[in-house]
């Protein structure tokens, strides 16, 4: 039996169903709020203990290579929780997925009328509903952060350009053509904001559910020793794909908060002519 | 796959319609479920973790950078300090040195000074010790002149007034001499 697409409902809390990917969301969770209260109650300002050294590490690393994208510390610093929250969540959910009794350990379950065996572990991201939530998220949140640096105006008038179309008109032909041009060019940046969430979604959820299936497959065929090499390998595709969300988001989030294109020829042209007048 | 979606969608849910959606287990209440879970999490992580280590990581650096400044700084007094040390010793040397050699030059001086002053009285005393000698001299000259010449007449009167023969005139001699011895 392979693993369905759809996380498979366990129980149900009221009108919430509990699919085991939920489980697995809680339990990361639960490890990821227990750390940072270990570490809110523990952390001091002279010499870090082991824990605290090793968070703080991480956190240097991470910032580091943050500001290698953003080029300025202060952006990087803005981004830096969401971006790394994305990163650890995703992380260890990848690797929740090759703990022994994932898939294996479960219930027999009734549904529609069948008895199935539904196992109580699945790692979150391989459920589309996670991986969604997290897309949709990060680029709600570029959008958030792109009105905030940029106001809405300035931020809005990148995809829908009626700003810029209004005021070609007052230059002549050969500027309102470009506008068109460029509201264009805004419609499938606005759709490509849609696929961007897609995309991301689909990526991470796509490369975490062909591990689950690749691992019940090997550990189908033979359950000893077999899986290893690809248990080795999930563990390499677990924090390539944290790497890759957390770091194309913070692309995405990059790019929201650069001042539109061409707003610098504008606003020399309107010198320009401000001066023959 | 095909077992998998035969078991979701074969039989029709009737909760959830539409074929992509319903393949892909997408649920409102289980996405908004995964998502409050994150957003928990990044809260939580936020106030927790990144806040307080992100700012003692900022103190630390402030900390550490302010201590090497300082350190810099005050090797750059202590260089100062040493400098000043330095040309204050040698300055003090220079005068000390001038001191002395000024009082070798003032000895030396006083030295010179004080010889000739003593040569010069020295020789003011012999000059006056001589020219004593040659007064008491030439006065002791005259004044013998005169007894002898006083003593001369005295013996002639005397010559002249007797008469005169060997033992009166050796007794005669002997009288003036003694006179004039005397006298």
């Amino acid at each position: 039996m392979l693993v369905p697409l759809a996380a498979e409902a366990i129980t149900h809390i009221g009108a919430l169903t509990v699919t085991n990917t939920l489980v697995n969301a809680w339990i990361v969770a639960i490890i990821l709020i227990v750390a940072a209260t270990v570490i809110r109650f523990t952390a001091r300002a002279g010499a870090p203990g082991k824990f605290q050294n090793a968070v703080e590490a991480l956190f240097e690393i991470l910032l580091s290579t943050f500001d290698s994208v953003t080029h300025d510390r202060n952006r990087s610093k803005k981004f830096f929780p969401l971006v790394t929250t994305l990163f650890l969540f995703i992380l260890l959910n990848n690797w929740l997925g090759q703990l022994p009794g994932t898939g294996t350990i479960g219930i027999w379950k009734e549904i529609h009328g069948a008895v199935e065996f539904v196992p109580l572990l699945r790692p979150a991201t391989s459920d589309l509903n996670v991986t969604l939530a997290l897309g949709i998220l990060a680029i709600f949140s570029t959008h958030i952060f792109g009105i905030v640096t940029l106001g809405f105006f300035r931020h809005a008038n990148k995809f829908l350009q009626f700003g810029s179309l209004v005021k070609s008109f007052k230059k002549g032909p050969i500027a309102i053509l470009t506008a068109v041009i460029e509201f264009g060019a805004g419609l499938i940046e606005t759709a490509g904001e849609f696929a961007r969430a897609i995309s991301l979604s689909l990526r991470l959820f796509g490369n975490i559910f062909a591990g689950e299936v690749l691992m019940t497959v090997m550990l189908g065929l033979f359950a000893y020793g077999l899986p290893l090499p690809f248990q080795a390998l999930e563990l390499l595709v677990g924090i390539v794909q944290a790497v890759v969300f957390s770091m194309l988001t913070l692309v995405f989030l990059t790019l929201a908060t650069e001042p539109p294109h061409g707003e610098h020829a504008d606003h020399a042209e309107e010198h320009a002519a401000a001066a023959h007048h | 796959m095909a077992a998998a979606e035969n078991t979701t969608t074969g039989t029709g849910t009737p909760e959830v319609s539409g074929g992509v959606v319903d393949t892909l287990g997408l649920k409102p209440d289980v996405f908004i479920a995964q998502l409050v879970n994150f957003l928990v999490i990044l809260f939580v992580l936020w106030r927790f973790a990144y806040k307080p280590l992100l700012k003692i990581l900022e103190d630390r650096s402030a900390k550490i950078e302010k201590g090497l400044a300082d350190a810099e700084r005050a090797a750059a007094h202590l260089s100062e300090i040493e400098a000043e040390h330095k040309a204050a010793m040698a300055e003090t040397r220079a005068e000390a040195a001038a001191i002395i050699k000024e009082a070798h030059a003032k000895g030396d001086a006083k030295r010179d000074e004080m010889l000739a002053s003593s040569r010069e009285e020295i020789a003011r005393l012999v000059a006056d010790a001589r020219k004593k000698i040659a007064e008491e001299r030439t006065g002791a000259a005259e004044e013998l002149k005169k007894e002898i010449s006083a003593l001369v007449v005295a013996t002639v009167s005397e010559v002249l007034g007797e008469k005169i023969d060997a033992k009166k005139d050796a007794s005669l001699m002997e009288r003036a001499i003694k006179k004039a011895s005397r006298e």
